[in-house]
C-alpha cells in the first residue's frame, strides 16, 4: 500500500504540472479538497432533501389548515342548524305552519302574514343572511310579496335537494346575477303528527364563512377556498374580494378522482402550472376546503433553505481554507527555512540566517531534521573557513596577476596606449556623456601613410618602433583626463577629445600632423621622404540618435579623403558623411 | 512563480464556482415562477336591504353592474320579506346592524329615522338634484333633512282588459263607485271575473281600495289630514271612515273578486290579470311593465272611481318606495351605489318595471308608457290628490292595517270596528312620538 502510494505520488506525477507547484500550495489544496468533499456531498444531499422536505412540510401544514378550516365551517353550520332548529320547533312556527297547511282561509291568511314576520323577528337582524324564507309543503315561499322569478328559483332548489331524512341540507344557490348563497334547507315536521308541513330556507353569504379563514395564509401565491365538487364551482373564495378566481375545473376533476375526505395531491393547471393541493371535506356536504400552493412557491422556499445551507457552507469553507493554510504553513515554513539555509550554504554565505542556524521548536520530524541540518551546516562552515584561509594565503599574488591581466585587456601591447576595446568603451561613454551635457565631442582618426612600404623597407622591428613613437606622440596630445589616444589596429590610431568643436578638432589634428612631420622620421619609399599621417576629423554634439559606429564611419571617410588628397594632411568630416 | 499564482487563484475560482453551482440550483425555476400578483385594490363591501318584490332579479343585476363599474365596491343585496318595508328595518335598527343602503318609504317612520341620525342626508347627490320637485317634499324632514330618493312616481290605477269590457258591452268607463259596481255586475254576468282582489297580500288592498277610500272619503273633507295623522287627531270613527273598509268588503261580498282571493298574493294577482282571468286590477304604475302587456288583449287604465256620485274621483299619487343611505362607515360607497341605482341602474330595472321615472325630463330617464304618462299628467292636474297609504300612515299602523283589512274581508271585524281601530292606532302612534 505504501509502495503504491509512493509510486503514485513520486513517479506517476513526476512529469505532471503538479510537481511544479509549491509544496505549501499542494498541501493547502489537499486539505481544501478534504474539506470540500464532505461539504459538496452534504450540499447535494441537502439540495435533494430540501425540496422534498419543504414539499412534505408544506403539504402537512396545508392539510392540517384545510382540515381546521373545514371543521370551523362545519361548526358554524352546526350553529346555524341548531339556531334554526329552535325556530322551526317553536310552538309559534309550528302553529302557523299548521294553520297555513289547513283549510281555514282566515287562518291561512293570518299565518301568511305572521310567518314572514316571525322569520324577521328571528333572523331580521342577521346581516349575513341573503335569503330567509319559510316554504310550504310544495316548496313554495310563504310570502305573498315574493314574485315568481325569485320564488321559482327557491322552489326548484328545495325540490332538487336530496332527501336528508329530516336532517338539514346544505347547498349552493345562485341568484340572477350569479351571486352565490350557502343555503341551509331544513324540513319542518309538525310535532304532534310528525308530518311535513314546510321547510326553512336560509341563504348565507359566502363571505360569512369566508370570514372564518380569510386570514389563513399558506404562503405567497397560495389560496384557500371552498369548492363544491358536485357543482364544480368555487363557492367561498376570500380572494374574490381582490378579483381572484380559483381554477375550479381542474380542481374538481382532482377531487372527484381522489374520492377521499381529506388528503394531499398535485394537479396541473394549464395557465398556472403545477400545484400542491390540500383538501378536506366539510362534513355532510359536497364542499371541500381546498388549499392550493403553487409549485413555484415550494421551489422558492426550498431555495431559501438552500441559500441558508450555502451560507453555512461558505462559512465552513472559509474556516477550512484558513485552517488548511495554517496547517500547510506549519509544514512548509520550516522547510522553506531549511531550503533558504541550504541556498546560503550553496552560495557560501553560511549555514543559516544567523549563527545559530535554523531554529525550530517542537518534537516533530522537521525539528529533528533542522537539528541534523544545523550540525551538518556547522561542519560545512568549518571546512569552508579552512578553505578560505588557504585561499587567502595566495590572494596577494593572485591580485597582482589579476591587475596585470586587467591592464592588458585594455592596452595595446605594441604602443602601450589604449587598445581598440578600451577605445570602444570610452567612445560610447563619451558620446552618452556629451549628449547629457550638450557639449561637442571630437574624434580624430590617424592613418600612417605608406606604412606597408615602411615595413618592407626597414623591417618590422623598426616599423614597430615607428608605431610606438607615433603612439607616444598621440598620447602627448591627449590634453584632458577624459581624452583618450588609442591604437585601433595596424597603422591606424584614434584620439577622442571631449568638449572640442570642429575648429578645435581640426587644429588638434593639424598639431599632431605637424608634430609627426617634425619628428623627421625618414621614409625612403614615401614620396614625401619621411613618415607622415593622414588625419580625418569629426566633431559632433551628439544626441540619443548618435552611435559611435556612425562617428567612426565619418572620421574614417574624412581620413580616406585626406589620403585621396595627397596624404599628410588633416581633413574634416562633411555633413553628408553621416548618411 | 507564474504557475504558483495560477494555482493559488484556481483555489478561489474552484470555491466560487462550487458556491455558484449550489446557489444556482433551482434558481431558474424560482425565477420562472409567475410574477407576484398585483397589489389588490382595497375593497369595500356594502350591504343593501332592498324592497323589490317585483324586480329582485333586476336588483341583483343592478348590484352586479355597479360592482363591474366600481371594482372597489362589492354589494351584498338582502331582499326584504314579509308585508312592509318597516318590519324589515326594525330588527336591523334594534340590533344596530344597519345596512349601508336600504329601501324606505317616504313616511313619518323614515323621516324619524333621518331626524335621529340613522339616515344620511342625500341632498348633495346628483340623484336628489334631478328628483321631481313635486316628489321632494315627501323626502324632507321637518328639520330639512333630505333622507331618500323616490324609486319612481307612484300612482295606483285601475288596469282593465279592453277586450273583456267590449265583450261585456261596457262602452263607458265608470266615473263613480256606483258606476263601478255596475261595470262589475255586467262583467260578472258576461262570465268574467270583474276584479282581482289581493286578500293574501293586503299591501295591494292598501295601495288600492284603502288608499282610494281614504283619498275620496277623508282627504277632500279634511285638508289638514296629514297634520292630524301626525297629531293623532284624525277622526275616522265615522261613516266616512267605515266606508273605506265597507267598499273593500262590498266588492268581495258581491262576488266580483276571483275565487280564493284571500290566498292571492302579489305575483298571483298580476298573473290573473295579464293572463286574462280577471277584467280589472288595482295595481301601481310601478308594475306597468307587466300590466300593460296582457296576453292577447289590450290594457287600458282609469282612475279608480271610489268617489260618490256627486263628487269627482280623487287620484292617488306620490313617491314610490325609495332608497336611503344609512349613517355607516360605508356611507360614501353607499351614496355611489345610490347614484348608480338612480342612474344606469334605473335603466336596468326599467326593462321589467317600466314605471315612471322620478326625475325631471331633462335627466334623460325614459318617459314610460304613454297611457301611464297621460294618466299621471291628468292626476297631477287634479285639484285634490291622495297619497299611497305606505307614505301617510305610521309604520305600526300599516302593520296593523294589513291583517285588519283581511279581518274585514273574513267578516271577523265590521267596517265600523275597523275604522275605529285605525283611528286608535293613529292616535296611539302619535302619542308614542310625542312622549
Amino acid at each position: 500500500m505504501n509502495r503504491l502510494a509512493d509510486y503514485l505520488s513520486l513517479h506517476l506525477l513526476r512529469n505532471t504540472a503538479l510537481r511544479n507547484v509549491a509544496l505549501r500550495h499542494r498541501l493547502a489544496g489537499a486539505l481544501l479538497l478534504l474539506a470540500l468533499l464532505p461539504l459538496a456531498t452534504s450540499s447535494l444531499i441537502g439540495y435533494a432533501e430540501s425540496t422534498a422536505a419543504v414539499r412534505q412540510r408544506s403539504g402537512a401544514l396545508a392539510t392540517e389548515v384545510v382540515k381546521l378550516v373545514a371543521k370551523n365551517i362545519g361548526l358554524e353550520m352546526a350553529r346555524l342548524e341548531s339556531d334554526s332548529e329552535v325556530l322551526v320547533l317553536s310552538d309559534r312556527i309550528q302553529d302557523f305552519l299548521g294553520d297555513y297547511a289547513g283549510t281555514d282561509e282566515a287562518k291561512r291568511a293570518a299565518s301568511r302574514l305572521a310567518l314572514p314576520r316571525a322569520l324577521l323577528e328571528r333572523y331580521g337582524s342577521f346581516d349575513f343572511l341573503n335569503q330567509k324564507y319559510l316554504l310550504d309543503r310544495d316548496s313554495r315561499i310563504i310570502d305573498a310579496q315574493v314574485f315568481a322569478t325569485l320564488g321559482d328559483g327557491v322552489a326548484q332548489f328545495a325540490r332538487r335537494a336530496p332527501n336528508h331524512f329530516g336532517r338539514p341540507y346544505w347547498g349552493t344557490y345562485d341568484n340572477a346575477a350569479g351571486q352565490k348563497s350557502m343555503v341551509l334547507l331544513r324540513a319542518i315536521y309538525n310535532k304532534p303528527a310528525n308530518q311535513l308541513v314546510g321547510s326553512l330556507f336560509l341563504g348565507v353569504r359566502p363571505s360569512h364563512f369566508a370570514a372564518t379563514f380569510d386570514d389563513v395564509n399558506l404562503g405567497g401565491g397560495s389560496a384557500v377556498f371552498v369548492l363544491d365538487a358536485d357543482a364544480g364551482k368555487v363557492v367561498i373564495d376570500p380572494a374574490e374580494r381582490s378579483g381572484g378566481a380559483a381554477p375550479a375545473a381542474a380542481l374538481t376533476a382532482e377531487l372527484r378522482r381522489s374520492r377521499q375526505r381529506s388528503g394531499l395531491a398535485g394537479y396541473s393547471d394549464a395557465r398556472q402550472g403545477q400545484h400542491l393541493l390540500a383538501y378536506a371535506q366539510v362534513l355532510d356536504t359536497s364542499w371541500f376546503v381546498v388549499g392550493v400552493i403553487p409549485a413555484s412557491q415550494l421551489a422558492t422556499e426550498a431555495q431559501s433553505v438552500r441559500d441558508k445551507n450555502v451560507l453555512i457552507g461558505m462559512a465552513a469553507l472559509l474556516v477550512s481554507i484558513a485552517l488548511a493554510l495554517i496547517l500547510a504553513r506549519s509544514i512548509t515554513t520550516p522547510l522553506a527555512s531549511l531550503a533558504q539555509a541550504m541556498r546560503g550554504i550553496g552560495s557560501g554565505s553560511g549555514g543559516g540566517n544567523d549563527a545559530s542556524g535554523v531554529t525550530l521548536d517542537g518534537n516533530d520530524e522537521l525539528t529533528a531534521l533542522a537539528r541534523q541540518f544545523n550540525d551538518m551546516a556547522g561542519r560545512i562552515e568549518q571546512h569552508q573557513l579552512r578553505l578560505e584561509r588557504r585561499v587567502g594565503e595566495g590572494s596577494g599574488e593572485l591580485a597582482a596577476v589579476k591587475a596585470r591581466l586587467a591592464a592588458r585587456s585594455v592596452t595595446d601591447d605594441l604602443t602601450g596606449i589604449a587598445n581598440r576595446r578600451r577605445f570602444d568603451e570610452v567612445l560610447a561613454g563619451e558620446l552618452a556623456h556629451a549628449a547629457r551635457a550638450g557639449v561637442p565631442v571630437a574624434l580624430l582618426m590617424l592613418d600612417v601613410d605608406f606604412f606597408r612600404h615602411y615595413n618592407e623597407a626597414y623591417g618590422h622591428r623598426q616599423g614597430d618602433d615607428c608605431l610606438r613613437r607615433i603612439g607616444a606622440l598621440l598620447q602627448s596630445h591627449a590634453r584632458r583626463a577624459s581624452d583618450l589616444a588609442a591604437r585601433s589596429g595596424g597603422a591606424q590610431f584614434v584620439l577622442i577629445a571631449f568638449d572640442t568643436d570642429s575648429a578645435g578638432a581640426l587644429a588638434l589634428g593639424e598639431a599632431i600632423r605637424a608634430a609627426l612631420e617634425a619628428l623627421r622620421l625618414v621614409h625612403a619609399r614615401s614620396p614625401l621622404g619621411r613618415v607622415t599621417a593622414s588625419i580625418g576629423v569629426v566633431s559632433v554634439v551628439p544626441d540619443d540618435t548618435w552611435s559611435f559606429a556612425a562617428m567612426l564611419r565619418m572620421a574614417d571617410q574624412a581620413m580616406v579623403r585626406a589620403k585621396e588628397r595627397g596624404r599628410n594632411q588633416v581633413v574634416g568630416a562633411r555633413a553628408k558623411d553621416t548618411a | 512563480m507564474g504557475k504558483f499564482r495560477f494555482v493559488r487563484g484556481a483555489h478561489w475560482l474552484l470555491m466560487a464556482a462550487f458556491l455558484l453551482v449550489l446557489a444556482a440550483c433551482q434558481r431558474d425555476n424560482s425565477s420562472a415562477a409567475p410574477a407576484a400578483a398585483a397589489p389588490a385594490m382595497p375593497l369595500t363591501t356594502i350591504t343593501a336591504l332592498i324592497w323589490a318584490p317585483d324586480w329582485p332579479d333586476e336588483m341583483d343585476k343592478v348590484a352586479a353592474a355597479f360592482t363591474r363599474l366600481n371594482p372597489d365596491i362589492k354589494v351584498d343585496v338582502q331582499f326584504m320579506i314579509g308585508n312592509s318595508v318597516e318590519e324589515n328595518i326594525r330588527p336591523k335598527l334594534a340590533s344596530r346592524k344597519l345596512p349601508d343602503l336600504m329601501s324606505v318609504n317616504p313616511n313619518p317612520y323614515a323621516a324619524a329615522l333621518a331626524e335621529r341620525g340613522v339616515l344620511a342626508d342625500v341632498g348633495h347627490s346628483a340623484a336628489w338634484a334631478k328628483l321631481l320637485p313635486s316628489l321632494k317634499a315627501d323626502w324632507i324632514t321637518q328639520d330639512g333633512k333630505r333622507f331618500g330618493i323616490a324609486g319612481g312616481v307612484a300612482a295606483t290605477v285601475m288596469y282593465y282588459n279592453k277586450t273583456m269590457f267590449a265583450k261585456a258591452g261596457i262602452e263607458r268607463l265608470p266615473t263613480n263607485f256606483s258606476q263601478f259596481l255596475d261595470v262589475c255586475e255586467r262583467l260578472k254576468k258576461a262570465g268574467f271575473t270583474p276584479i282581482v282582489w289581493n286578500g293574501g297580500f293586503p299591501n295591494v288592498l292598501g295601495n288600492g281600495p284603502f288608499s282610494f277610500g281614504f283619498a275620496n272619503n277623508v282627504v277632500p273633507r279634511t285638508p289638514d289630514w296629514k297634520a292630524r295623522i301626525a297629531a293623532g287627531t284624525l277622526n275616522l270613527s265615522n261613516a266616512a271612515g267605515a266606508d273605506i273598509f265597507a267598499k273593500i268588503k262590498l266588492v268581495a261580498q258581491r262576488g266580483y273578486a276571483q275565487p280564493g282571493f284571500m290566498s292571492t298574493g302579489y305575483d298571483e294577482g298580476i298573473n290573473l290579470f295579464t293572463e286574462g282571468k280577471a277584467a280589472m286590477a288595482f295595481q301601481g304604475t310601478w308594475a306597468a311593465g307587466r300590466m300593460m302587456h296582457g296576453q292577447g288583449f289590450e290594457t287600458g287604465l282609469f282612475v279608480p272611481p271610489w268617489n260618490d256620485t256627486n263628487a269627482a274621483a280623487v287620484p292617488v299619487i306620490g313617491s314610490e318606495t325609495g332608497f336611503a343611505v344609512c349613517e355607516t362607515p360605508n356611507k360614501e360607497a353607499a351614496i355611489r351605489f345610490l347614484e348608480f341605482i338612480m342612474g344606469q341602474g334605473f335603466l336596468i330595472q326599467q326593462e321589467r318595471r317600466q314605471n315612471i321615472a322620478p326625475f325631471v325630463q331633462a335627466s334623460g330617464a325614459p318617459a314610460g308608457d304613454p297611457q301611464i304618462v297621460a294618466y299621471l299628467d291628468a292626476a297631477n292636474r287634479a285639484p285634490v290628490t291622495g297619497s299611497p297609504y305606505y307614505s301617510m300612515l305610521p309604520a305600526n299602523t300599516i302593520d296593523m292595517l294589513h291583517p285588519l283589512m283581511q279581518d274585514v274581508l273574513f267578516g271577523k271585524v265590521t267596517p265600523q270596528q275597523a275604522a275605529h281601530r285605525l283611528e286608535s292606532s293613529i292616535r296611539d302612534e302619535a302619542k308614542k312620538n310625542h312622549r
